[in-house]
């Protein structure tokens, strides 16, 4: 007993500095994971916003207005009349899909 | 031993430790009782402590979910949600008020005053600014109101919203609608189906900051929340383009105020396209009020001659006969002392059977037949055909019109009403009225939605149709309003090359509201018809409010028709049968491309016999189509034989293979189109080799292979 009473400080003081530095560890973990969330939080909000941008740039893109505009300047083209234009039949035996 | 002598030492410092005991002894106590008590706080649950702590760091906040998608029958987007930002400020935390508000001022374009006077409310919140814009945001970087860590200036924050935004435009935007700055659906479609567009708005439990901003929300209570589902409508937005462009154009030549322009699926009430003229673009949310209505359902209007078909329907179910006979007076005719004259002096009918007044349009005729069918007789057809009720389209502030009651159908409102004069009507419900004469008498109800997209039930039963008059009714009116576009007919403008025309015109006048009577200047003219013997039925509905100068529907609304049905027949496929380009007959223009060599090059390639085979397979199965670049092109007929068979069966049991040397492929597709052959090409150019050989029989799931090369 007096031998342990004697090693006492000798012990203690490396089990407090494990402890401590296990606290600040944990502690720092703690903050870089909250931190991790919160960035990947936020470049899902950043994507979900890109998408959403995307799909008004590509519905605007395909709208009827531009493509009237860009086939009639660019590409010259002009409304074909009723006889010039083939209505293809689907086939009987061809699927939806295809 | 002194008698004044204590038996022990009284140590001088023993008061005082004692007493520095005592006081130790009593701040271990406290402390103790403290400890206890924070113990107690901590470790046992205290209802009323909790609520306290609760109040400082909770908070409730209300969650906007995205709003659901508009799109077209065929997935084209037509109103979206993006994320946006808004500007608040927390006016008690804002420094330099004035320096603020000049800056904002710049950068946003609000008067300074206006947002001072914001600024120096005292309150915890206010907006400066909803929806800001990403070039704002960039001058918010400039001027340093926001830092390079993404932070603001104090007292300013940035708020995540919603906003919506219509990528069209002005496409179908009497449709569509809009809605205000919180993306509330305040008009159109938007509001409509704003319950189930805009999702379940929920409040989540939050942590909020310092600032009593909130910071982190209950994810798990967040999830719950139901973003907004998307609307399918039965609208096509390239249809709706091309009509919309048609309308516009119209209005411009003939200097109109207004217009209208529906197209609807006789058999399924789906409205295709509709367009109003003034129009509006919801994304800039300015724009006349006059111009953001959708006349099609709100507006009334007297039909005029469009009318007559209703009066043709009630006269065949009391049992007239198309060739029945009513004596037009010779344009002179009295009813109580007013006169009803024809459309113009010039016409003086004498006999006319039912059909010629559909055909040449007769007031006389038409108040004639009115007054013999008898009020009770005609106003029970008039309610047959729904007019007087609200068609039951799913669309915010739709009129039911005004029918007359059979009070006030004195002879001369009948005689009026006869002929489309002195009585309310909306152009849905016109719309509505001749779908049931090409669908075989069946009253459908007009329709926007997808199936899928119907709110309830009930919704989904209105849409069941009634029918209000036999097949044989519907074939006597199909057969007099083709007539209209016959010759001699008021109609033929709105004859297409191809097609059957079905249709009747009308120019009604305009009430005057300064004179309260019928005006000599103002007319709305209109045209409603459709093409006869073609899948799917759809019927067009025109019309041109106030045209100037020309002003009969003959000269404005029936052009404006043909060029809808145009562009309604190559989106919806329609099978135009019998084009013959110009009133030359095809052998006629055969033997003139022979003269001019047009036809060198046809007959070149593997195994032909040139130009030769094409003259005998024109004269068998082909007819023979111009171009517009002056090409001949041959192109299938049906044969006598086949016109036996049924006129719409394009499938002869066989098919002689033409000569396809020289021919692109589009003009190889124009040959072959009616038939189920399978096309192998390869290579580029044109036609340089074919499979079968001139001359073979083909049928149906034969295969042709096709060898192109450059010309």
């Amino acid at each position: 007993m007096l031998i342990l009473k004697k090693w006492i400080p000798l012990w203690t003081i490396p089990t407090l500095i494990f402890f401590s530095i296990g606290t600040v560890w944990l502690r720092l973990a703690i903050v870089r994971t909250t931190y991790d969330i919160n960035q990947t939080s936020r470049m899902i909000q950043n994507s979900r916003k890109n998408r959403e941008n995307l799909e008004l740039k590509l519905a605007a893109l395909r709208s009827p207005q531009r493509m009237e505009v860009l086939a009639r300047k660019k590409f010259k083209l002009s409304q074909p009349s009723t006889e010039q234009i083939v209505h293809l039949r689907k086939s009987e035996n061809e699927s939806d899909g295809g | 031993m002194a008698a004044d002598t204590l038996p022990f030492e009284i140590n001088p410092d023993y008061g005082t430790k004692a007493r520095l005991t005592a006081l130790m002894l009593f701040c271990i106590s406290v402390a103790g009782l403290i400890i206890c008590r924070a113990a107690y706080v901590q470790i046992f649950s205290n209802p009323k402590l909790e609520k306290l702590a609760q109040r400082q760091y909770h908070t409730q906040t209300l969650i906007r979910p995205r709003r659901g998608t508009i799109f077209d029958r065929n997935g084209e987007t037509l109103a979206v949600s993006i994320e946006t930002k808004s500007l608040a400020a927390n006016p008690g935390k804002v420094q330099n008020k004035f320096l603020l508000a000049k800056t904002l001022s710049k950068i946003i374009g609000l008067p300074q005053k206006k947002i001072l006077l914001k600024l120096n409310e005292e309150r915890e919140f206010v907006w400066i600014k909803r929806h800001i814009t990403d070039q704002e945001m960039a001058k918010f970087k400039k001027h340093h109101i926001i830092d390079g860590l993404g932070d603001l200036i104090s007292g300013l924050w940035l708020v995540n919203e919603s906003d919506r935004v219509y990528p069209h435009h002005q496409l179908a935007s009497h449709l569509l609608g809009d809605v205000n700055v919180d993306s509330e659906g305040i008009e159109g479609i938007e509001l409509w189906m704003n319950e189930k567009l805009r999702g379940q708005i929920g409040a989540v439990a939050a942590i909020k900051d310092a600032l009593g901003r909130p910071t982190f929300i209950d994810t798990a209570a967040a999830k719950n929340i139901r973003d907004g589902e998307p609307v399918h409508l039965t609208i096509d937005a390239s249809l709706q383009f091309e009509v919309e462009q048609h309308l516009r154009s119209a209005m411009k030549s003939t200097s109109s105020k207004s217009g209208t322009v529906i197209v609807m699926n006789a058999d399924t009430g789906e409205i295709l396209a509709l367009t109003n003229q003034p129009t509006f673009n919801a994304n800039t949310k300015r724009g006349q009020p006059d111009a953001r209505r959708n006349r099609a359902v709100t507006d009334g209007y007297e039909p005029g001659s469009t009318f007559k078909a209703i009066l043709a329907a009630s006269a065949f179910l009391n049992g007239w006969k198309s060739n029945d006979q009513i004596y037009g007076e010779l344009g002179s005719f009295s009813v109580q002392g007013h006169k009803i004259s024809e459309a113009e002096a010039r016409e003086k009918f004498g006999w006319i059977s039912l059909k010629k007044m559909i055909k040449y349009s007769s007031n006389i005729a038409a108040a004639k037949l009115a007054m013999k069918l008898g009020p009770d007789k005609f106003l029970s057809t008039i309610r047959l055909f729904g007019f007087g009720t609200k068609t039951g389209i799913p669309f915010p502030g739709e009129i039911s019109g005004r029918v007359p009651t059979r009070k006030q159908l004195t002879p001369l409102t009948l005689a009026n009403v006869g002929f489309g004069q002195g009585i309310l009507v909306t152009p849905l419900q016109m719309t509505r009225a001749y779908a049931a004469i090409v669908n075989g008498g069946w009253l459908v109800s007009p329709t926007l939605f997808k199936n899928a997209d119907l709110k309830n039930s009930k919704e989904r039963e209105i849409q069941a149709s009634t029918r209000i008059f036999p097949h044989y009714i519907s074939r006597h009116l199909i057969d007099a309003l083709e007539e209209v576009t016959k010759e001699g007919g008021t109609g033929i403008p709105a004859a297409l090359p191809g097609f059957r025309i079905a249709g009747k015109t009308g120019t009604a006048q305009m009430v005057d509201k300064r004179t309260r009577r019928y005006s000599r200047e103002k007319y709305i003219a209109s045209f409603i018809g459709f093409a006869v013997g073609v899948e799917p039925k759809i019927v067009i509905y025109v019309s041109l409010t106030e045209p100037k100068g020309k002003y009969y529907a003959t000269q404005t609304a029936a052009p404006l028709f043909r060029e809808v049905l145009a562009s309604v027949s190559n989106y919806c496929s329609l099978p135009a049968h019998d084009i013959v380009p110009s009133k030359l007959l095809a052998h006629q223009l055969l033997a003139q491309q022979q003269e001019q060599g047009v036809g060198q090059g046809l007959g070149q390639g593997v195994g032909l016999s040139g130009l030769k085979d094409e003259v005998r397979i024109s004269q068998s199965a082909v007819s023979l189509t111009l171009t517009s670049d002056n090409k001949l092109l041959p192109q299938y007929q049906p044969s006598a034989a086949d016109d036996k068979a049924g006129a719409g069966d394009r499938k002869p049991s066989g098919w002689v293979m033409p000569s396809l040397a020289g021919l692109s492929p589009r003009e190889v597709f124009q040959i072959l189109q009616g038939h189920h052959f399978k096309v192998e090409i390869h290579g580029t150019g044109v036609v340089a080799g074919q499979i079968p050989i001139v001359g073979n029989t083909l049928a149906d799931g034969d295969v042709i292979r096709l060898k192109l090369q450059d010309p």
